[in-house]
């Protein structure tokens, strides 16, 4: 074989393509031509794995699998509908019709209409109240998230607000609405402990606050990470401002990109 | 419906190939964690409404597998939030020694060049690179037919020839 072995003969010839006639030849070609026996090497090192130190999956995820086939169950199959007298159909409609009207009538009237938030990722065991939280579930306020040791979560309301919450953070969602008037998105979290990343789309008409022990940080659109301590609080602002206040009644408008602490005594 | 003892098993079994596939995919802990157990909850609610004859687990984990991480990675590059994920990286403290996993500058210049390409492609290559998948077995799992999976693969490796030759990886 006169020259170098090209690329799609090379490439053949990993991959058994070429007959035995042309293999024979590219062999000899290779025990002869260093620079050919290295492009091979090279190749074939490419489709050898990886190697490197053995990865495995950490212990919680067996937990989650074993923790979703616990809860588990199949979906029911509908009931049959109970037979009831004709006459009884034209009260119920007139009934649910009457109802829907005073709903639509109250409910236009209300100036709040829920944002609930949904938990966008789930890792490891996070509790909700007592149960455990599933991704995709509905989070509404009231609710007490906790995440443990390997747990991580993230909930958000569509491209508005996403928070991310590391391993031991406890958050309670207190506010989650829309200003009908205003068309402003309120959300109020209450931050207990751990670290969470609060993250805000472009556009909207928006106020986020973080409760902590400490004090609490209010925006309408910055991106902020914070940590929870026991003896303060740290924050960090990207990406526009945002105010800070502490329980002693201090407050100051943050700087981008500054770090700030809200100690428990000032 | 599967025992928990047999999804134990199942799980003790493929977890490690799986997880090993998805990082190599996704080239991110976290991500693969996650995808790892959506495979396997995936799989438990399939196997409460039909059987899967226990020489089909693994093709069945694959594909799903598969499908997954595709899914994921069409997200990620639709999705570019780099500043925020950068934050919440400082989160993580197991990442790191992970990382030494890749100091071989051949394999980094790969997986550079790899994270590039079509998410299937990728995804086949990968089945076959680093978990020893011939053709035939790539195929039956992905219901592909076997000249597909390897013309799909010759494309891969002649992108990747191309791209480490002008790297100096290969003259």
């Amino acid at each position: 074989m006169k020259g170098h072995l090209t690329k799609s003969i090379l490439i053949g010839y990993i991959q058994n393509n070429l007959n035995e006639r042309r293999s024979a030849a590219v062999r000899d070609h290779l025990e002869a031509c260093d620079l050919c026996r290295k492009n091979f090497t090279v190749l074939k090192n490419i489709t050898a794995p990886s190697g490197g130190k053995k990865i495995k999956p950490r212990r919680s995820v067996l937990a989650g699998v074993l923790d979703y086939y616990d809860n588990y169950t199949r979906p029911a199959e509908p009931a049959p509908a109970p037979r009831r007298p004709r006459l009884r159909y034209a009260a119920i409609a007139l009934g649910a019709a009457c109802a829907c009207v005073i709903i639509f009538a109250l409910h236009s009237q209300l100036q709040y209409e829920n944002a609930p938030l949904y938990a966008s990722r789930v890792k490891g065991t996070v509790r909700a109240d007592n149960g455990i939280l599933r991704k995709g579930q509905v989070v509404r306020p009231g609710v007490l998230l906790t995440t443990g040791e390997d747990s991580k979560l993230a909930i958000m309301y569509g491209k508005v607000m996403k928070l991310t919450a590391g391993p031991h953070s406890r958050i309670s969602i207190t506010k989650s609405h829309i200003d009908r008037k205003s068309g402003k998105i309120h959300f109020e979290m209450v931050i207990d402990s751990g670290s969470v990343f609060a993250r805000t789309g472009k556009g909207w008409k928006l106020q986020y606050t973080l409760v902590t022990p400490h004090g609490k940080v209010s925006s309408t659109g910055s991106r902020i990470a914070m940590r929870v301590e026991p003896s303060k609080t740290r924050v960090m602002v990207k990406d526009g401002t945002a105010n800070i206040a502490s329980n002693k009644g201090h407050s100051l408008d943050t700087e981008e990109g500054n770090g700030y602490s809200i100690p428990t005594r000032e | 419906m599967l025992s928990k003892d047999q999804i134990s098993g199942i799980y003790r079994q493929f977890s490690p190939e799986l997880y090993r596939y998805l990082y190599k995919l996704t080239r991110n802990t976290d991500a693969s964690e996650d995808l790892l157990q959506e495979v396997f909850e995936k799989f438990i609610a399939y196997t409460a409404e039909k059987e899967i004859q226990a020489d089909k687990h693994r093709a069945f984990l694959y594909k799903t597998a598969h499908n997954l991480s595709i899914n994921y990675l069409i997200k990620q590059n639709r999705d570019h939030c780099g500043d925020i994920n950068e934050m919440e990286e400082s989160l993580k403290t197991e990442d790191t020694c992970l990382d030494r996993l890749m100091l071989d500058d051949l394999n980094r210049a790969l997986y550079r060049v790899l994270e590039t390409l079509d998410p299937e492609s990728r995804s086949i290559f990968i089945m076959h690179k680093e978990d020893g998948m011939h053709y035939d077995e790539i195929a039956e799992t992905l219901s592909l037919s076997a000249r597909t999976v390897r013309r799909r693969i010759k494309n891969v490796l002649d992108i990747l020839y191309s791209e480490l030759k002008k790297d100096g990886f290969l003259t």
